[in-house]
């Protein structure tokens, strides 16, 4: 697969259509070749600017592109979640994959918990592949792709990213280095609640409601931060209204990125940008206006011969 | 070789089989490939047995009561209509049956294909679709039949004969009158179709009365709109006088209607009104009402009353000054203060042309106050809309006066929270600019305007950078150099972000075309330099970007090139980061090409350019269009269109085969006996002939030919086997290269006559197989090849000889040009498939839009009339539409999506039958089930 075919395949991905199975399945292989040569917690330069949640939202990701410039001008780090829930969750995932592709190094994916075999049969993902291609192997080979994701990012060794938070399990970044992550989410440890678990306003660890990963309280930020000597942590996974949240004396943030989500709630959205030297602003965002969104393409040409 | 019946009587049986099995999927999916059963029996076969067969089985237990088979059926009938030799009429009988359904989906695609049979055959209409329509028109037992006959009616009557018209206005009259609400609702919409058809006596007679009726109608508010909408056409064809006495009337009343659809209607449609009408009944009679809608009650109505107003004023015959002081300004007052945004929204989007069309004294002494307090509105989009105008509005105010007071509101909105706005000032900014000079931009816009260029939204610096060169272009070279250069390497140089550096980057090259190469030399590429000594990568890739546009779009000069940029990017090339790397050896590829020849010829010797990397790109390129061609002409679908070409192939080869068998026969016994004596030709040059004819390495002849012939009948056998495979043309090349390379040229080294003959009877053949032009191309090279071998194994390749030009040129010649017809021919087939395709997708778009209807039944009335309509009630029924929203994550979000838009598909997804109400409805037990903690995550 060479440069101009991605080029090409993005560019019809940036115009919210799919490309062709074969396409998919090249993609995958390639990217689960470049994905696992990433380390757990994988090391990201700044600039960079990060993301939370999009849940299948395309034509806000494109939004997003659009506050936040274009890859690969600007570097992003996106803190999983990208399918499930919205429209679009095959674009949304693939455009992703395409530029994690073409430029490795501009664009890093980690995982989140929606990024699983078990959760995208339930919440949307899996019906949209099956509808949108007609049979489950486009589900099969992102799974797959799901796998090998990185688990955590680390800015500039004083950023930590991650898509939930933390766990009881881990107390360095070396124990999140340590786990095998080439598996689906498991419903308990240390990979289960890196994608799980909350902050809260509370003391120590307390029982998460969603009935998986925990909640932390702010003493275990700070000693978190202190041990690994890292100044913040970054996590998405929590609907905030106002787009991003700071918590614990700005020792931790929730950066979402999905406006509007499910097309009802009312939120806006927000990304952080960490420029050259850490200095960090949030750009705030709404969702596309309908006149930017378009009417789902229908290119695939059917096999009436076979 | 083998006949084809076997496989004919299987395709009948295969279909039978198909369409009785339990799995919806594979049956609907049998159906859906019913041409192809049809072009594989052939149109006699068809017109005798499917037809027949597919008729009866429609009617039957347990398919007539299958919706989704009955719906399939329908439209496969218009498509089998291409594969029955015109025996169209005989698709009339089982496509009524079909259009007096229950089921609204099956009527109304019933009605579609009668339609396009129709339409192809409009000779039908008089004997075979009245006596249908009239049938229709009358089937009393339920109202179905008679909805489907008013569908019928427009077509129909464009094509009967004239004595027949009569009729069908009375058919029409009676089922506008008919008893079920349902009917005369379908007549109405109707109405506008059938009226354009009529003749104007016509409709004066018979039509006007129940047109008039059904205006008055009590229970159905979509019947008046339907009325509104043929009033559009009724009003065109009559004249002044007729119109006051019939139609007018009917709009004065719709625009007071009780029901708010109606007035929005006529609100939405009004300069079509205008137009219909003319300005002298619009000025007298049409301003009062529209008046009204701009003062209505209902938001909606109120905002489409507004926005038509830009549309009026677009007509041949627009809305007079007058008109617009006299009637629709002193409702502005009114509009300004409205409590609804979009009301206000549109009327900030019209204020620029009626500004325009008023004047500049008029706008002045009434507009002003209005516009200058939609800028300052609360609501975003009113700010928008009005913005986007402001160039516009300037014009017509002229630059003295009041453009303070606009310039501040620019000044503030360019500040605005919402980043769109932004946009939309800046995007406005050259045009203001062109309207103050420089002297006023410069001290008022320019620091807001560079200012934009730092804007913390990318989309909002994209608009600026783009707009700059309008900017650069209007003040011209020197300004930009003096002036407005510094400022950017300012920017540059103080910025902290890296965004800005890029920004910058991006901005060069729209300052660079009003400036001169040198000015290019000496004020931008010392900026690229230090930007591709930059520390964020993002910054030095971008740099080779730009540094890669320059060197496309001016000429830098090679000495510059290979003294500055050249070792700049060399260094780049070895670059940490991979995309450095990446557009930093395409920068200095591009710098290679855009500098031509001469960089090259210098260059070339101590070795500074990477040649390989060029060379590969060319062969890289010409193996990728080799593999398209290929793919193209592989592509199953294409092959097995060509099913019909293909089936003589078999008997092609098998004739080649006898020739060849019973040639060999003879070649093998005239070896074998010796030659019976030729007198005429002396005995000598009869053995060096024989000698050289018969060389056989040594074997006896009719063992050659006992093994020889059977392998290639088997070979032979293999190709014709499967006929539309791509391999079967695969399997004849040995066979031909065979032949011609090992055994003529080299083993019988016959003359090159003997050769050419060969040649041309072998091309001929590839061509009578349809083979693939990609086979023919190779043949017919492999042909020019051994004829080149020939000529020079024989020492005679003499380019003055006279044989040899005729033999050796000519045949090629011939050849390729045979070559090139066929795969011309074989592009336009490809082509005629893919429209066929592409016909088949459209009605699969079709078909999706009217399974929407009938899912959601709040859009049912009014998507059954016609396209203008579905706008207003996507907007009003936003309601509903928010509710298939929040059904995003349930697989039935979007009906029958899954079935139209992939048939392949289908055969592995759940058989979902036709959509229906019900997924609906278990929608919302599904969706109270997930509590909130589930959304919030």
């Amino acid at each position: 697969m060479g440069v101009s075919d991605l080029d090409r395949q993005i560019e019809q991905l940036r115009r919210c259509e799919y490309i062709k199975e074969a396409e998919v399945k090249a993609l995958c292989s390639k990217a689960r070749e470049i994905l696992v040569e990433e380390c757990n917690v994988q090391r990201v330069d700044a600039p960079v600017t990060i993301c939370g949640d999009i849940h299948g939202q395309f034509y806000d990701l494109v939004e997003l592109f659009k506050v936040g410039g274009d890859c690969p001008d600007t570097n992003y780090l996106f803190m999983g979640d990208f399918v499930d829930r919205g429209f679009y969750s095959v674009e949304t995932f693939l455009i992703l994959l395409a530029l994690k592709v073409r430029y490795p190094d501009r664009i890093t994916l980690i995982r989140g918990n929606h990024e699983s075999r078990q959760i995208t049969q339930v919440y949307g993902f899996y019906d949209e592949c099956l509808r949108k291609y007609g049979s489950v192997n486009v589900w099969r080979y992102c799974t797959e792709v799901f796998d090998y994701l990185a688990l955590a990012a680390l800015i500039e060794d004083r950023i930590f990213c991650v898509h939930g938070g933390l766990s009881p399990a881990i107390n360095t970044l070396d124990d999140v280095r340590s786990i095998d992550r080439k598996q689906e989410v498991p419903h308990e440890g240390a990979m289960c609640d890196l994608m799980w678990s909350d902050p809260e306003d509370l003391e120590g660890w307390g029982l998460s409601p969603r009935g998986a990963g925990y909640l932390f309280g702010g003493d275990v930020v700070k000693g978190f931060n202190h041990t690994n000597g890292i100044d913040l942590i970054g996590r998405a996974h929590q609907l905030v209204m106002e787009g991003y949240k700071t918590m614990f004396n700005e020792a931790l943030v929730t950066v979402w990125s999905a406006p509007n989500y499910c097309y009802r709630c009312g939120n806006v959205a927000a990304i952080l940008e960490f420029d050259e030297n850490l200095k960090q602003s949030f750009r705030i965002f709404e969702a596309a206006p309908a006149d930017a969104r378009g009417v789902p393409s229908r290119k695939l040409v059917p096999d009436y011969f076979l | 070789m083998a006949g084809n019946s076997g496989a004919d009587f299987n395709c009948l049986e295969f279909f039978k089989e198909e369409i009785r099995n339990e799995n919806a999927t594979i049956k609907i999916g049998a159906v859906n490939q019913l041409h192809l059963i049809a072009s594989a029996l052939g149109p006699q076969r068809t017109v005798s047995e499917l037809i027949p067969y597919v008729v009866q089985v429609v009617q039957e237990e347990p398919l007539c009561n299958d919706d989704e088979f009955l719906y399939s059926m329908a439209r496969q009938y218009a498509v089998l209509s291409d594969y029955i030799n015109g025996n169209d009429e005989m698709l009339i009988a089982p496509l009524e049956h079909l259009a007096a359904q229950e089921e609204t989906v099956i009527r109304d695609q019933a009605i579609q294909s009668l339609c396009k049979v129709i339409e192809k055959r409009p000779a039908l209409a008089p004997d075979y679709l009245v006596p249908t329509l009239h049938r229709l028109a009358t089937k009393t037992d339920f109202f179905t039949a008679r909805v489907s006959a008013c569908a019928l009616l427009p077509l129909a009557y464009r094509h009967v004969k004239e004595d027949q018209k009569g009729g069908l206005r009375k058919a029409f009259t009676m089922l506008c009158a008919d008893e079920t609400p349902m009917v005369r609702r379908a007549a109405a919409h109707k109405m506008r179709d059938f009226v354009s058809v009529c003749a104007k006596q016509d409709l004066l007679t018979d039509l006007i009365g129940v047109y008039k009726q059904l205006s008055q109608e009590d229970t159905q508010d979509t019947i008046r709109v339907a009325c509104v909408h043929a009033t559009l056409v009724i009003a065109k064809m009559l004249n002044a006088d007729e119109n006051r006495q019939h139609t007018v009337t009917v709009i004065k009343e719709a625009a007071e209607d009780r029901s708010w659809r109606v007035r929005l209607t006529v609100a939405k449609n009004f300069d079509q009104l205008c137009q219909a009408f003319g300005p002298e009944l619009t000025a007298q009679k049409l301003m009062q009402p529209f008046i009204q809608l701009m003062k209505d009650n209902e938001q909606e109505v109120r905002k489409e009353a507004v926005r038509v107003i830009e549309a009026c004023l677009n007509l041949p015959e627009p809305l007079t000054s007058e008109q617009l002081q006299q009637h629709i300004l002193p409702q502005f007052q009114q509009l300004g203060l409205d409590s609804a945004q979009s009301v206000r929204a549109a009327l900030a989007q019209v204020l620029g042309p009626v500004a325009k069309a008023l004047g500049r004294d008029v706008t002045q002494r009434q507009l002003l106050s209005l516009i200058s307090d939609l800028m300052k509105d609360e609501f975003h989009d009113v700010r928008l809309n009005i913005v986007s105008h402001a160039g516009l509005i300037c014009e017509v105010l002229s630059v003295d006066g009041l453009v303070h007071s606009l310039l501040h509101t620019v000044q503030n909105l360019i500040m605005d929270n919402h980043w769109r706005i932004r946009q939309s000032v800046v995007e406005q900014v050259p045009k203001l600019s062109r309207l103050f000079g420089m002297e006023m931009f410069q001290s008022k816009l320019e620091s807001i305007f560079l200012s934009s260029l730092r804007d913390s939204v990318h989309s909002v610096r994209q608009a600026a950078i783009q707009h700059l060169k309008d900017i650069a272009e209007t003040f011209g070279s020197q300004w930009t150099v003096e002036h407005l250069l510094p400022k950017l390497v300012e920017q540059y140089s103080g910025s902290v972000g890296y965004a800005n550096r890029v920004t910058t980057l991006h901005v060069l090259p729209q300052v660079s075309f009003v400036m001169t190469p040198e000015q290019l030399v000496q004020y931008i590429v010392p900026l690229l330099v230090k930007a591709t000594k930059d520390s964020v990568p993002n910054v030095r890739f971008c740099a080779c970007r730009t540094i890669m546009w320059m060197m496309e779009h001016h000429s830098l000069g090679t000495q510059n090139i290979n003294t500055i940029i050249k070792p700049c990017l060399s260094e780049l090339e070895h670059d940490p980061d991979i995309d450095v790397q990446y557009y930093a050896q395409r920068a200095l590829l591009r710098g290679l090409r855009a500098d031509g020849p001469q960089v090259f010829c210098e260059q070339v010797a101590p070795g500074g350019w990477d040649l390989t990397v060029d060379f590969t790109d060319i062969v890289f390129s010409v193996v990728r269009s080799w593999h398209r061609a290929f793919l193209a002409t592989t592509d199953v679908a294409f092959i097995r269109s060509e099913i019909n070409g293909r089936r003589s192939r078999r008997i092609v080869l098998f004739a080649f085969f006898c020739a060849d068998a019973v040639g060999g026969g003879l070649w093998a016994f005239w070896c074998e006996n010796g030659a019976p004596g030729r007198p005429t030709v002396p005995q000598e040059a009869q053995d060096t002939e024989h000698a050289q004819a018969c060389r056989s390495f040594g074997v006896n002849h009719y063992l050659l030919w006992g093994t020889g012939i059977p392998l290639e009948g088997l070979v032979l056998f293999l190709a014709g086997r499967d006929p539309w495979s791509f391999w079967s043309d695969a399997w004849l090349l040995p066979v031909w290269m065979v032949r011609l390379g090992l055994l003529d040229v080299l083993l019988w080294n016959v003359p090159p006559q003997i050769l050419v003959g060969d040649a041309l009877w072998f091309s001929v053949i590839a061509v009578m197989c349809r083979v693939h032009s990609l086979v023919l191309w190779i043949l017919v090279a492999f042909e020019v090849a051994s004829l080149m071998l020939a000529l020079g194994e024989g020492g005679l390749v003499d380019i003055f000889a006279f044989d040899h030009v005729r033999y050796g040129m000519y045949s090629v010649a011939m050849l390729i040009i045979m070559a090139g017809a066929y795969f011309l021919d074989e592009q336009t087939r490809l082509q005629s498939f893919g429209q066929v395709m592409s016909l088949q997708d459209q009605n699969a778009a079709l078909a999706e839009m009217m399974l929407r209807w009938k899912v959601l039944p709040d859009e049912q009335n009014s998507s059954l009339g016609d396209g203008q309509e579905d706008a207003s009630v996507g907007s009003i029924g936003s309601s509903s539409s928010a509710l298939r929203h929040g059904a995003a994550w349930n697989p039935r979000g979007r009906p029958g999506r899954v079935r139209f838009s992939l048939p392949a598909a289908a055969g592995k997804a759940p058989a979902a039958a036709l959509p229906t109400r019900r997924p609906r409805e278990a929608l919302g037990g599904h969706q109270t089930a997930r509590n909130l903690m589930d959304v919030m995550e």
